[in-house]
C-alpha cells in the first residue's frame, strides 16, 4: 500500500495542471476516438491552485424485477469535470499577450498562455489539458515497474466554465474556482 | 511599523501636550517599566509578528496573513487627571489610520486601550493590531 503525496512547493512533485487549445495539441485518434493528447508549446500551466477535484460520475439506470426486493442498476454513460480553485494570477487569468487578449500584445499569436484563462471560458475555447496526478523524481516505468513508481497523468479535452472570482475585505486576494467540463472520455497514462 | 506610529505621533505632539514622546523603548529600569518612573512620556514597543497561512496553494505559492501587535505605554498620576486625557487617547489611538501604513500595505487597523493603577499612577496601554497580506 501507498498513497500519493504531492508536496507544494516541490517542482517535482507537486500537483500540475496543464490546458492548451485543442487545436493547438496533437490528438491521436483510434478509430475516430481519442487515446493520446500532446500538449503544444503555447500551453498554459495553472498557477496558485488551491485544490483540484476530478469528477467521473456515471450515470445509472435501473430497473426492477418481480423477483427481487432490490433494484438492478447499470451504469452507462459519465458526466466527467474537473473542478479547481485558484488564486488569481493576473497574467494566467487575463493572457500574457494575445491578439485578442486583455494585455493586447499586438501580433502575438493566440496561444492559451497569450488568451490566459478569462479569455479562453469568454471564447468557449476548446482545451486539451493534463493533470499531473502523480509525478516522482525517478520513475521506473517498462515491465518493473507499476503505478507507484511511474508518472500518472490524466488527460482529456473540455471547456472551461463557472469562473466566479471573488474577494472580500478580511481577505484582500481575489480567488475563483473554475471548472472544465469535459468532453469526452478521460486518458489515463502513465510514464 | 512602531517607526509609523512614532512618527504619527511626532507629527500631533501639540495634541498630545503635556505628554512628550520617548525616543527610548519602554525597558525595565530599576525593577520597573521605564514609564512607571517617567510619568507623561508615550512609550512605544517594537513590533510583535506572526504569520498564518491564509491561503495554501499547491504549488506552494498563495497568500500569508501577517498580524503585527505594537503596544504603548503612558502613565499618568492617577490622583489627579490631565485635563485633555481624553484628547490624548484619542490622538494615541489615531495612530492606527496614519497613511504610513497604507504603503506598507495594511488591511486591517485595530487598537485596544486598558487601564489599570499601580500606586499612585495611571497606567494606560495601548494595543496596536494591524493585519497585512503577504506572499507565502
Amino acid at each position: 500500500m501507498s498513497y500519493i503525496n504531492p508536496q507544494p512547493g516541490n517542482s517535482v512533485t507537486q500537483i500540475v495542471v496543464n490546458i492548451d487549445r485543442a487545436d493547438a495539441s496533437t490528438i491521436t485518434l483510434t478509430n475516430g476516438v481519442p487515446t493520446a493528447i500532446a500538449l503544444g508549446t503555447g500551453k498554459l500551466s495553472i498557477p496558485a491552485l488551491i485544490d483540484v477535484k476530478m469528477k467521473n460520475a456515471n450515470d445509472i439506470h435501473s430497473w426492477s424485477q418481480l423477483d427481487s426486493t432490490a433494484k438492478y442498476q447499470v451504469p452507462t454513460t459519465a458526466t466527467n469535470e474537473i473542478n479547481m480553485n485558484l488564486v488569481v494570477d493576473p497574467v494566467s487569468f487575463f493572457g500574457a499577450g494575445g491578439s485578442t487578449g486583455v494585455m493586447g500584445g499586438s501580433g502575438a499569436s493566440d496561444t492559451a498562455t497569450n488568451l490566459g484563462l478569462a479569455y479562453l471560458s469568454k471564447y468557449k475555447t476548446k482545451l486539451a489539458f493534463e493533470i499531473h496526478f502523480q509525478s516522482v523524481a525517478s520513475p521506473t516505468t517498462g515491465a518493473s515497474g507499476d503505478a507507484a513508481t511511474e508518472n500518472i497523468i490524466v488527460r482529456g479535452q473540455g471547456y472551461i466554465t463557472g469562473l466566479e472570482p471573488s474577494i472580500t475585505a478580511t481577505a484582500p486576494v481575489w480567488v475563483t474556482p473554475i471548472n472544465i467540463i469535459v468532453t469526452g472520455e478521460y486518458i489515463f497514462s502513465a510514464s | 511599523m512602531r517607526q509609523a506610529i512614532v512618527d504619527y505621533l511626532q507629527m500631533n505632539r501639540v495634541s498630545l501636550t503635556p505628554a512628550i514622546i520617548a525616543t527610548t523603548l519602554p525597558y525595565i529600569n530599576d525593577r520597573d517599566p521605564i514609564y512607571i518612573k517617567n510619568k507623561k512620556h508615550i512609550y512605544v514597543d517594537v513590533d510583535q509578528v506572526n504569520q498564518i497561512t491564509a491561503i495554501n496553494a499547491l504549488d506552494g505559492s498563495g497568500a500569508t496573513q501577517e498580524h503585527t501587535n505594537i503596544r504603548a505605554f503612558l502613565v499618568t498620576d492617577a490622583k489627579q487627571v490631565l485635563p485633555n486625557y481624553e484628547t490624548i487617547v484619542q490622538t494615541i489611538k489615531d495612530a492606527r489610520l496614519t497613511p504610513e501604513l497604507n504603503v506598507q500595505g495594511v488591511t486591517q487597523r485595530l487598537v485596544t486601550v486598558q487601564t489599570h493603577f499601580m500606586e499612585d499612577a495611571l497606567v494606560t496601554e495601548f494595543l496596536f493590531h494591524f493585519v497585512k497580506l503577504i506572499p507565502q
